[in-house]
């Protein structure tokens, strides 16, 4: 008689088989998990050193813009993730799959986790790429907070949208709220510490902290260890991603 | 005469239905709020590059035609919408020009807000208004025509990122990061020449061929994305 963790894990393993078979079946999402990592790659090795030799006043910045880049990967995932959800909503999928065992909780865990596992690969490899002198540990930690984006961004506009297009427009919105944290870094006042209320904060601190060579203002005043700063991060984008999952769950409850 | 005022008519009519699709799928309410953002943002940090509205401009406002079109025309395949058009007097001309018309009112005042907050009043209205109209109708024909062959919104959202990095390419020119002269065959040259007239000047033959490319590109690209619609192949 298996037991129930052996059942569970089996249950992971097979929804990851079978979507990563979905994957490979459709040539578009089969070269968005070939071609856009190659992007980033591309991106972050050869025009991100371009772009700064440029425009040399980004050199203080590189963190920031680094952490800009890595969290498009996650970012995409997200926004794929978000719309294979929103396609199910529209098609009446979730219903038919919610009146099996499958409960909404699990079956998130299942379709988020691919393109969890997929956004720590690429951001690791990405923040190793951009040569930002960290050490293997720190690329994982800052690594780990990005792919907590990926939830954060699909349970979010799922829970909003009602359909494709409305997950379009808070796709955009939410892009940019995303990106507001940067501000911070320009306000020298304790306002700054505001935009701490957005999860993206604390990536953005977390690796300015660690990268800059400048102390950047905002990095010397508040907490000043690096570990301090990833642990309220991932702390944070913890509680966020549960109190989302809750809320998903309650909305597609039978 | 009577017909085309008819057309007019259906046009203007199926114009204003069209926006309300985009107030009721917050569409408008989320462009007015980034276009606030990145107002407020060249207010607050008192901002005055030409390159960085251009770039917010284009990027934004005028992308938000190609961006939409692919997910508006899919969902409207999936609420099987196209039946039920075909049953009225709505022909797919109209349908699809008074969608172009809707989302470039909406480019319009985003743009607006933008650059304004960005150079006050100190701009030529009459070329930057031209700039966001053709381009946000090119851009959006260009949507239209990259949803061919694609049944998935995420298979349009890979099709989008092939379609949008050649595009990109001659932004490479603000800030002067790369030019090069076969740009002039990308259609975006031709809608960075009409932005950088609209806050300085420009060489005439520039702005013949900003303009000409444009039109010359919106008519015949507009009469293939309209035969493809109207084939059910988009």
């Amino acid at each position: 008689m298996p037991s129930s963790s052996y059942i569970y894990i089996m249950n992971i393993t097979n929804y990851i088989t079978i979507d990563t078979k979905n994957i490979f079946r459709d040539p578009m999402l089969t070269a968005f998990v070939t071609i856009v990592p190659l992007l980033f790659a591309v991106t972050i090795f050869w025009a991100l050193p371009f772009g700064i030799q440029t425009f040399d006043w980004l050199t203080p910045w590189r963190p920031q813009v680094v952490t800009f880049l890595v969290m498009q990967s996650g970012l995409l995932a997200g926004a794929v993730t978000t719309f294979i959800i929103l396609e199910e909503k529209d098609a009446r999928n979730m219903q038919a799959l919610f009146v099996t065992p499958l409960q909404p909780e699990k079956y998130l865990i299942f379709r988020i986790g691919l393109p969890m596992i997929y956004t720590l690969v690429i951001s690791t490899v990405m923040l190793w790429l951009a040569d930002l002198h960290f050490t293997i540990l720190q690329i994982l930690a800052s690594a780990t907070l990005n792919t907590m984006m990926v939830p954060l961004f699909a349970l979010s506009i799922t829970s909003i949208a009602t359909n494709k297009v409305e997950g379009l427009t808070w796709f955009k919105g939410l892009n940019l709220i995303a990106f507001s944290p940067v501000a911070s870094f320009f306000i020298e006042s304790d306002w700054s510490k505001l935009f701490s209320i957005i999860p993206t904060y604390w990536i953005y601190q977390f690796n300015a902290m660690l990268g800059s060579d400048v102390t950047t203002a905002s990095s010397v005043h508040w907490v000043n260890q690096p570990i301090a700063i990833f642990s309220i991060g991932f702390i944070y984008l913890v509680l966020v991603n549960l109190l989302l999952l809750k809320t998903f769950a309650k909305q597609n409850m039978r | 005469m009577k017909y085309s005022m008819n057309f007019i008519l259906s046009l203007i009519r199926a114009t204003q239905w069209e926006f309300l699709l985009l107030a009721r799928y917050q569409v408008v309410a989320m462009s007015f709020f980034i276009a606030g953002v990145y107002a407020a943002l060249f207010f607050a940090l008192d901002l005055h590059y030409d390159d960085l509205i251009i770039l917010f401009v284009i990027s934004d406002p005028v992308m938000m035609g190609f961006m939409f079109t692919g997910v508006l025309v899919l969902y409207d395949k999936n609420q099987n919408t196209m039946q039920a058009i075909s049953v009225t007097s709505v022909n797919h001309a109209i349908k699809l020009g008074a969608r172009a018309l809707a989302l470039t009112v909406l480019a319009l005042i985003c743009s607006f807000a933008i650059a304004i907050a960005g150079k006050s009043f100190d701009f030529n209205f009459l070329i930057f208004s031209l700039a966001v109209i053709l381009s946000s109708i090119l851009f959006y024909y260009i949507g239209i025509i990259s949803l061919i062959g694609v049944s998935s919104f995420n298979g349009f959202l890979m099709r989008a990122v092939v379609y949008l990095i050649p595009f990109f390419i001659p932004l490479l020119e603000l800030g002067d990061v790369y030019t090069n002269p076969l740009f002039y065959l990308i259609p975006t040259k031709a809608v960075l020449i009409l932005f950088q007239a609209s806050f300085e000047s420009a060489s005439t033959l520039d702005l013949i061929y900003a303009f000409a490319y444009q039109i010359i590109l919106i008519v015949v690209i507009q009469i293939y994305a309209v035969k493809k619609y109207e084939k059910g192949e988009v």
